[in-house]
């Protein structure tokens, strides 16, 4: 489930502040996700690179190799409206339809 | 970071660019990838180890396929020479242990006349044995059979026609 909506949360965190792969899987383990890993991070950051939606940028790092960063595109943006507004709906859907109230209707 | 680590981290980095090269991703691309896995993996062992880092990475293979589309498209250069050095070095091998076995056979009869031969399974293959005052001396030659398996394996895995294919397509 999480894979699906990765591309969202990275497109989202890149779009507050330009970041780079490790800084963003450290990130996204402080906002809750304590399972994610690496190696779905990573992948997730190149194919939307591929696609357009995601910029890079090299910059010079003190502690070892460049940093490759990332910034939003116009097109990630609106990817990441749609993508929101779409989450949001299915949100609202499955949320309904897992709620105790409609849990005891389709009981009856 | 020691050695150990560097290495620990070249060789993942290794794998993943051996699955990128399967997808047929271009060169380019690889390097871009590689270079950023290595910034990567490097910072994450300097916070949590190099062999945490490591394995925080799960299937390189995964990693590949989901880091980019494959193009079946494409030679494989990359993953046909580390294949065809590998089945040159192969048959090397066999060629010295057959070699070897050849050598003892004839040194445990004690010719007393120089003996030449070579091994069946060997085309090409020649060795030669002299008995001299003061001891004996070997010569041989592997003949063409390794340079021939490793270029076939170079061709079979890296399949350089697509290159080819590639370049016969009109521009669209």
């Amino acid at each position: 489930m999480l894979k699906g909506v990765l591309p969202l949360l990275l497109l989202r965190l890149v779009s507050d502040a330009e970041d780079y792969g490790y800084s963003l899987v450290l990130r996204l383990q402080e906002l809750g996700l304590a399972d994610l890993n690496e190696g779905t991070v990573y992948p997730a950051l190149s194919r939307l690179e591929s696609r357009g939606l995601l910029g890079s940028r090299l910059v010079p790092s003190t502690t070892g190799p460049a940093r490759k960063y990332y910034e939003i595109t116009p097109a990630g943006a609106a990817e990441l409206s749609g993508g929101v507004s779409a989450w949001e709906s299915l949100a609202r859907t499955v949320h309904s339809v897992l709620s105790p109230a409609t849990s005891a209707r389709n009981q009856r | 970071m020691n050695v150990l680590d560097r290495v620990r981290i070249e060789r993942a980095v290794l794998s993943y660019d051996w699955w990128l090269d399967l997808r047929g991703t271009p060169a380019r691309r690889r390097r871009e990838l590689r270079r950023e896995l290595r910034a990567n993996v490097r910072e994450a062992a300097a916070h949590t180890g190099a062999r945490a880092a490591v394995a925080a990475l799960g299937s390189t293979r995964q990693m590949a396929a989901d880091a980019v589309l494959a193009d079946p498209t494409r030679p494989r250069w990359a993953v046909g020479i580390y294949s065809g050095l590998t089945a040159l070095m192969g048959t090397l091998v066999v060629a010295l242990l057959a070699g070897t076995a050849w050598a003892d056979g004839v040194m445990s009869a004690d010719p007393t006349e120089p003996v030449r031969g070579s091994v069946t399974l060997l085309p090409g293959s020649s060795m030669e044995y002299a008995p001299l005052a003061d001891g004996f001396s070997i010569s041989s030659s592997v003949g063409w059979l390794p340079v021939a398996v490793g270029v076939l394996v170079f061709v079979a895995v890296a399949r350089p026609w697509r290159a080819v294919r590639r370049d016969a397509v009109p521009a669209r």
